[in-house]
């Protein structure tokens, strides 16, 4: 009788532990799942926000970016116009030694109307859009040849088609941005631009031969316009790899596919 | 005192401890918790104290078992979240110090009857607590790692002991009636044990918690 009732209290209790213990096994496990969960919820709602903030700093620079444009088109070029015809008719009724350096001074300011109009086209939204990316890029890969500051080439494969306005600004607002970088700490003598047209897969590269970064740079990447390039790509659908060693110039890839829609 | 009352009392003093160096860095109801502990010990003495002079503890069990209610629903009362469940505690907790009242004189006279109804009444309400405050951590779970959360060991504390004490007061009528009552004696115990132990291990993650916070 007493073996039994203690085996009684121990299976009684033995149970009971039992059946408590699988179910604080059981919340733990539920527990960590929501954990997950949530953490992925964050995740995504914080890669969401940052890409609508993106967005919105890209909307503003481009209305600025625009706002330049049509201002150096229709007020500072139409001034300049003004001053060269007024010198060309100075250069008429004066006499001839002083005529040259009016001429050469009417030049001078020809020139920089025709600068300031190419540099008003690289930053219209509109012209960039009505052009294409390929021939924005073509332009503004003479703009730089004949600056003298690098020898740029620029080849391209494949039969060439539309990305959408929105993805060939995006896509020429990195190019500026590395440009930008070549040209401002590259100290870089050729850069290569490469244009890869194939069925599923776009590719834009950009190579250069300077000084390079190290890969601490790299990982940093603050204060340079790297993690624009990264984060623009992202914004349009695409990835973008940035390679560089010191020393051995920098090369910069985003790859894209065109048929994949990136609402943006 | 036999080699189970001085284990327990041991392990109450270590949790005495624990809460002592700790309790300027707890929680509210973390602080509860702790001053819970000085007020077993106290109890545990008087039941003792009461058992050798009148041969009956009855009244200290009625009072201890009020007491602990009271201090576990006001520990639950600040851990949940929602106003309708912080309403309830605080509705059941006075309807629960009004039933020990009238169990203590009618029902169960407390200078004579052990508290069984009160035990009862207040281990359901405390497993519903339990399972509800569980619920709520589902709900809103935060990022620390779970077994580093204090409140889930005090869950678990609660949970652990209130059921085990239904089986206990089963248990303890059934070898009444066949007068074996000293087997039933080691499952008491066995739920004070783990009760202190995880009493302690909540109060100590709660205590890393909250300076944890500060770092």
């Amino acid at each position: 009788m007493l073996d039994e009732n203690v085996r009684m209290v121990v299976f009684s209790s033995a149970a009971l532990f039992a059946f408590v213990t699988l179910f604080i096994i059981y919340f733990v496990v539920l527990y960590r799942n929501r954990q997950l969960k949530n953490k992925q919820e964050q995740e995504e709602l914080h890669a969401n926000f940052r890409q609508e903030l993106l967005k919105t700093q890209l909307e503003v620079q481009e209305q600025t970016l625009n706002y330049i444009s049509t201002e150096i088109h229709d007020n500072i070029t139409q001034v300049l116009s003004f001053v060269k015809l007024t010198l060309g008719n100075i250069a008429g009724g004066i006499e001839e030694e002083k005529k040259g350096k009016v001429l050469e001074t009417r030049e001078l300011v020809a020139q920089s109307i025709t600068d300031l109009r190419d540099l008003s086209k690289s930053l219209s939204f509109e012209h960039i859009a009505s052009q294409g990316l390929i021939r924005t890029i073509e332009n503004e890969v003479e703009r730089i040849d004949k600056s003298g500051l690098i020898k740029v080439s620029l080849a391209q494969e494949g039969n060439s088609y539309s990305l959408g306005e929105q993805r060939e600004l995006v896509l020429f607002r990195i190019f500026q941005e590395s440009l930008n970088n070549t040209l401002k700490h590259a100290r870089a003598a050729h850069l290569k631009i490469m244009l890869q047209y194939h069925t599923d897969l776009f590719i834009l590269t950009l190579e250069d031969d300077g000084s390079g970064f190290s890969a601490e740079t790299l990982e940093n990447k603050s204060g340079s316009g790297l993690r624009n390039i990264e984060n623009r790509a992202a914004l349009i659908g695409g990835t973008a790899t940035i390679n560089s060693s010191p020393g051995k110039g920098c090369n910069i890839k985003v790859v894209l596919n065109p048929l994949k829609q990136q609402p943006y | 005192m036999t080699i189970q009352e001085a284990v327990n009392f041991s392990l109450l003093i270590i949790v005495f401890g624990i809460g002592v160096v700790c309790y300027s860095k707890l929680t509210t109801p973390f602080k509860l918790l702790a001053l819970t502990v000085p007020i077993t010990i106290l109890l545990d003495l008087c039941s003792k104290i009461s058992a050798h002079l009148y041969k009956t503890n009855a009244l200290v069990l009625h009072l201890e078992c009020l007491v602990l209610y009271v201090f576990y629903s006001c520990i639950y009362y600040y851990l949940f979240q929602s106003k309708t469940m912080k309403k309830i505690v605080l509705i059941s907790t006075i309807a629960i110090v009004g039933f020990a009242f009238v169990n203590g004189i009618f029902l169960q006279p407390a200078y004579k009857a052990f508290p069984s109804f009160l035990y009862m009444v207040t281990n359901t309400m405390l497993v519903a607590f339990s399972l509800l405050l569980f619920k709520q951590m589902l709900l809103y779970p935060i990022k620390i790692m779970i077994t580093s959360q204090g409140i889930f060991w005090y869950n678990t504390s609660i949970l652990f002991f209130s059921t085990t004490m239904f089986l206990n007061l089963g248990l303890t009528n059934y070898y009444a009636q066949l007068k074996f009552d000293e087997g039933i004696y080691y499952f008491w115990y066995g739920s004070y044990y783990i009760l202190n132990i995880l009493t302690g291990i909540a109060l100590l993650n709660n205590y890393k918690e909250k300076k944890s916070e500060y770092a």
